[in-house]
């Protein structure tokens, strides 16, 4: 047993988890805020996965590569709680929306960098317009920087699909920043 | 310029591109949209997110520890886990009597019968029975409020509570509530006194 382990094993559950978790947790929120698009439910999100996690400490200490691993529990969470949510007969109201408010702050904040700012805010509203899927693989390969390896462990689907799905959404991507299509959506 | 020297100048990620690179992208529709793909990239990979609030990494972790004196915070995902949380109060106060000769303490002692019906399992729930000054629990003395976890098996179950009126008459309500991995319900039971009509359940949901 090396000398972390041991020492490992003598530590309190609770400063077990806070080691382990604590480097991922500005990982996780981002990740939650890019599928909820909503600062208050991604903290919201980020909570409840945590708070299932503790009793699985041990798992969670067993991980390899342990972002990739949260970011997986929280997709599969996220899948369970929002979507299954969205598809709810209760509330059909709910779906993927751009934060255009959190845009609109920071065009004000930052004039500097309006020009980038406005692309990336029409790239974020056509990513309102992309397949549930194709966006999932884009904000985890494209915005959050994971390996098509990692999206696909993530996902839970091939490689092959991961790539054929990024080519696919940044064809539409591309359609989305054309001058006539961007022009139009700008305001003066 | 060629494609090859094109592809390796847009890779430089310069803020002006040269001549030579805009007059080969005006003729080459392959590297064109490949400069396209790599703007995209870069705006993607830039794309902004709001910071979390402040102090989020320390209470977020501190809520998830058993024993947390910081509870969950439960705001949006309530409403997220709260429709699959279908817990219902079915039914519940029977005909409750007004006593003959009311006594000024405990003067009727009656069971309060809810059913709490989910469509799934609910392991380690949290039951929470807040009483108003009028009622209390018999065994309990003057406890306002009872919490407790326990695992609800999917489908109706009961509960009942040993109610005891302190004051004759009146109107009172029992607020049960339901956690059940932050997502909360509410029911709210009211009961009058001498009222068989008055005193059936209308559960009311607060989410």
């Amino acid at each position: 047993m090396s000398l972390m382990q041991f020492f490992r094993g003598r530590a309190a559950p609770q400063d077990r988890f806070t080691a382990l978790v604590r480097p991922h947790l500005r990982l996780m929120y981002r990740m939650a805020y890019r599928w909820t698009q909503n600062s208050a439910e991604a903290e919201d999100l980020v909570q409840d996965v945590l708070t299932r996690l503790f009793p699985r400490l041990e798992e969670l200490a067993a991980v390899d590569k342990p972002g990739p691993w949260l970011v997986k529990v929280l997709y599969r969470r996220h899948v369970d709680l929002y979507r299954r949510r969205v598809s709810s007969p209760i509330d059909d109201s709910v779906h993927w929306d751009s934060d255009d408010a959190f845009f609109r702050e920071r065009l004000i904040d930052e004039r500097d960098d309006y020009r980038r700012l406005e692309l990336q805010r029409t790239l974020n509203r056509a990513l309102e317009g992309l397949d549930e899927g194709w966006r999932d693989v884009v904000l985890l390969h494209d915005v959050e920087g994971h390996t098509a390896l990692e999206v696909a462990e993530i996902l839970e689907i091939n490689v092959g699909t991961v790539k054929s799905r990024l080519h696919r959404a940044r064809k539409k991507l591309r359609i989305a920043l054309q001058p006539g299509t961007i022009e139009r959506s700008y305001a003066c | 310029m060629d494609c090859n020297q094109a592809r390796r100048e847009l890779e430089l990620m310069r803020e002006q591109n040269s001549a030579d690179l805009l007059a080969h992208l005006r003729r080459c529709a392959d590297c064109r949209e490949g400069a396209e793909d790599l703007r995209i990239a870069r705006l993607l990979r830039t794309m902004p997110a709001p910071e979390p609030a402040e102090d989020f990494e320390r209470r977020a972790l501190a809520a998830a520890m058993p024993q947390s004196r910081e509870r969950s915070r439960v705001r949006g995902w309530q409403l997220a886990t709260a429709a699959s949380l279908l817990l219902a109060v079915l039914m519940a106060v029977p005909r409750w009597q007004q006593p003959a000769a009311p006594a000024p303490e405990a003067v009727a002692a009656l069971p309060v019968s809810v059913s709490l019906d989910t469509p799934r399992s609910l392991s380690g729930a949290t039951i929470q029975v807040s009483l108003p000054p009028n009622l209390a629990l018999e065994g309990y003395g003057d406890a306002r409020q009872l919490q407790w976890q326990a695992d609800l098996s999917a489908g109706a179950n009961r509960l009942t509570l040993p109610v005891q009126m302190r004051q004759t008459g009146g109107e009172a309500e029992i607020v049960i509530r339901i956690e059940h991995e932050g997502a909360r319900r509410e029911f709210r039971v009211p009961v009058q006194a001498g009222s068989a009509d008055r005193s059936r359940p209308q559960p009311t949901t607060k989410i």
